[in-house]
């Protein structure tokens, strides 16, 4: 007879990881099917052409990709991600994207839930409100902040949510001296700003080191434990089941129930196991992709999909980012080795139009992180290719251009976040024509963003101009689009009390199956203004609480 | 529809051959130790050297080439596009001076840059070329390039640690 665990869980990133280490922890049986490979600290390295170029934590578009779809004048365009080196995959190991990310942490603010009720319907946006509010998950991020590890300091300010605690477990860590330059220029212009909390331990823990400041944090899984990904904060440390290099491929049920889940194995032998619940937390896209490929009799347009709501409204993070440029020529000598002194964070943030009037109207506003430009090298000096009118330079030309600009300048971005609207345009869906290396057809993203999203971002990158201006910078870049970041999806399996427009309820358990539970992003039915990962933490371990209530 | 294919986008123009659009005038490759000197040739006109230490042959770009040419991880369409566009820089260059690239003076080759870099596809083309040099520029010394750092010094820039152990 086979065993059946208690608990499965598909994905081990920050869903999948908090889930699964919460229900180890309280005793229950756990296994975790983790498609990736399990590294550990002292496999990772900062290498540049590795990591960010050939992108080796990510799968080989040849073997597993996406079908991209854009709407362009009104029709879909088809884009298959193999020929354009397109794709959504944010990193396929133990931890998932939690490993890559850079850790700036924002809860969602009470607002957040109920956006419908609070600003309004949105022609053309399918905007609604959350089946929880606020309170029931800030428990969680309180607990997030401690279990993963979130450094910073609380400060008051106008849109400052509730906190059942007074501060951060630990400090900030350290910071770039031209973070004062930036406090000062807030200060004259009235703006509040925060430091930037990070889900970066500022001091050792059991098991995990504080960050060492190496300079290349984002997108470089972290050789020290300090960052928070779920494998070094929760995985690794407390000893979880993870079953790697294992594709689920199918979810076998009946009418009301999985039975079982079917993965390859990395030499493509199937296998399957069975438990009492299923846990999936695949990312956004993979995991409504799972669904839709689990048709049977029961359930004929994908497993939890009778109400033909899987898949549908997809979202991402709305926004885009600029720059300001520093120049050694216009700072002292003093200010110069201040800016450049490397591996020190700048780390600052403004929230202060979360919410803002324009005209007599009030709209849901944004985030604004201000960070140094990644330290990765390979893409600094290739800017330089281009000259001031975007005409290619080779040659000496370009050798001088390089001498003079990349060892004496540096860079300061602002990353703006706002929501980005749920549409019926886009979603998630499956292309039957297109195959990954296992014969299964691939996730076909549909793209049509809704216009507000540029005009919320667009207010708030000018307000982040505002600040470089000020402070000196030159050659002011401001980039605000409807392209989606492949690190920032949620979507697709939207939690709420009605079964005929969502998949999930308030505890995220499918309306139609009933021992199935989505923990991964793909419960939000809007994203807020802010990066997701402290949110998708936090509504796992909530979700884990349900189950073990259930168990 | 040939010519305007050519002119427009050579990216866009393997497309179509691919999908059989029965585009005339498709290049039919094949790989030389010509061609990779043509090659070589491209990398030092768009990097020349800067002393005797940093250099096209210091930081190995050659070699390199040859390697992005065969990794696994590096796109067909971009291996296939590279392959291409050397030999339709040969076309240019017979097209102005009725010589192939490496037959050409310095000061016409580079005329012959400046000819295909009006073009989308000259364009890409030298971005693309000028992008992997980079690699070899810049990346580790693990994968046989930028001898002892030598392009990061060139640029004042400290790699992060830990350094990789082999390359991927």
């Amino acid at each position: 007879m086979s065993k059946i665990y208690d608990v499965c869980v598909i994905g081990s990133g920050a869903g999948g990881g908090a889930v699964a280490y919460e229900l180890a922890k309280s005793g229950f049986d756990v296994v975790a099917l983790e498609k990736g490979k399990w590294y550990k600290e002292e496999d990772f390295s900062k290498d540049e052409l590795g990591v960010c170029r050939r992108e080796i934590y990510s799968p080989n578009l040849k073997d597993e990709y996406h079908i991209i779809n854009v709407k362009e004048d009104g029709k879909y365009v088809r884009y298959d991600g193999r020929e354009y080196s397109w794709s959504f995959w944010n990193g396929c190991i133990v931890g998932g994207a939690s490993n890559f990310m850079s850790g700036y942490f924002h809860r969602l603010k009470p607002n957040d839930f109920k956006l419908r009720s609070v600003y309004g319907k949105i022609e053309g946006a399918n905007v609604t409100d959350w089946p929880i509010r606020y309170e029931d998950l800030e428990p969680y991020y309180a607990k997030v902040e401690q279990v993963v590890g979130v450094s910073g300091k609380v400060k008051k300010h106008t849109f400052l949510e509730p906190r059942s605690t007074s501060d951060f477990p630990m400090l900030p860590l350290a910071e770039n001296g031209a973070t004062r330059w930036f406090d000062v220029v807030c200060d004259a212009l009235g703006y509040e700003y925060i430091q930037t909390p990070r889900a970066i331990l500022s001091q050792d823990r059991e098991k995990r080191s504080s960050c060492y400041y190496s300079n290349f944090c984002g997108s470089y899984p972290c050789s020290s434990g300090a960052k928070g990904s779920s494998r070094a904060a929760l995985l690794q440390p407390h000893n979880v089941k993870v079953k790697t290099e294992a594709f689920v491929y199918n979810l076998e049920s009946d009418a009301k129930r999985i039975k079982a889940a079917h993965y390859y194995d990395r030499n493509g032998l199937s296998h399957k196991i069975e438990a009492k619940v299923f846990v999936l937390a695949a990312t956004p896209i993979e995991s409504c992709r799972l669904l839709l490929n689990s048709k049977n009799v029961h359930f004929p347009n994908g497993l939890a999909n009778n109400a033909g709501q899987v898949g549908k409204n997809l979202i991402f993070s709305a926004g885009g980012s600029g720059s300001g440029t520093f120049k050694r020529s216009k700072l002292s000598k003093e200010n110069f080795a201040t800016l450049i002194q490397p591996g020190v964070f700048f780390n600052r943030s403004i929230q202060q139009w979360y919410e803002y009037e324009k005209g007599e109207k009030r709209y849901k506003g944004g985030t604004i992180d201000f960070l140094f430009e990644h330290a990765n090298i390979i893409p600094r000096v290739k800017r330089q290719i281009w000259d001031d009118e975007g005409n290619i330079r080779w040659g000496r030309e370009l050798q001088k251009a390089i001498e003079a600009h990349v060892p004496n300048e540096r860079r300061l971005n602002f990353e703006v976040f706002n929501d980005w609207l749920p549409t019926d345009g886009t979603f998630v869906s499956i292309d039957e024509k297109a195959k990954d290396k296992w014969g299964i057809p691939v996730a076909s993203i549909h793209l049509d963003p809704h216009p507000h999203d540029l005009d919320v971002g667009e207010f708030l990158a000018d307000k982040a101009v505002d600040v470089l201006k000020r402070m000196g910078a030159e050659d002011i870049t401001s980039d605000i689009s409807a392209s989606p970041p492949q690190n920032l999806v949620a979507g697709g399996c939207r939690f709420g009390s009605d079964p005929k427009s969502s998949v999930l309820d308030r505890n995220c358990r499918s309306h139609e199956v009933e021992n199935l539970y989505v923990a991964d992003a793909s419960f939000m039915p809007t994203g807020g203004s802010v990066p997701y990962t402290w949110t998708i933490y936090a509504n796992a371990f909530r979700v884990a609480d349900v189950i073990k209530e259930r168990l | 529809m040939a010519q305007a294919s050519v002119e427009a986008s050579k990216r866009s123009f393997l497309k179509l051959a691919l999908l059989g659009a029965g585009v005339a005038s498709a290049y039919s490759f094949s790989w030389s130790k010509a061609k990779a000197d043509t090659f070589a040739l491209l990398q030092e006109d768009l990097f020349p050297d800067i002393d005797e230490k940093l250099n096209i042959r210091t930081i190995n770009a050659r070699s390199y080439l040859s390697y992005i040419l065969h990794h696994p991880r590096v796109s067909d369409d971009d291996k296939e596009f590279m392959r291409n566009g050397v030999g339709w820089l040969d076309e240019e260059a017979q097209e102005l001076f009725q010589a192939n690239y490496s037959e050409l003076s310095d000061k016409k080759r580079q005329k012959v840059l400046e000819s295909i870099a009006k073009t989308e596809w000259g364009e890409s083309f030298i971005e693309t070329i000028l992008t992997y040099l980079f690699e070899s520029l810049l990346g580790d010394p693990v994968y046989g390039i930028n001898k002892e750092g030598v392009g990061w010094k060139w640029v004042h820039h400290t790699p992060g640690l830990p350094r990789p152990a082999a390359p991927v």
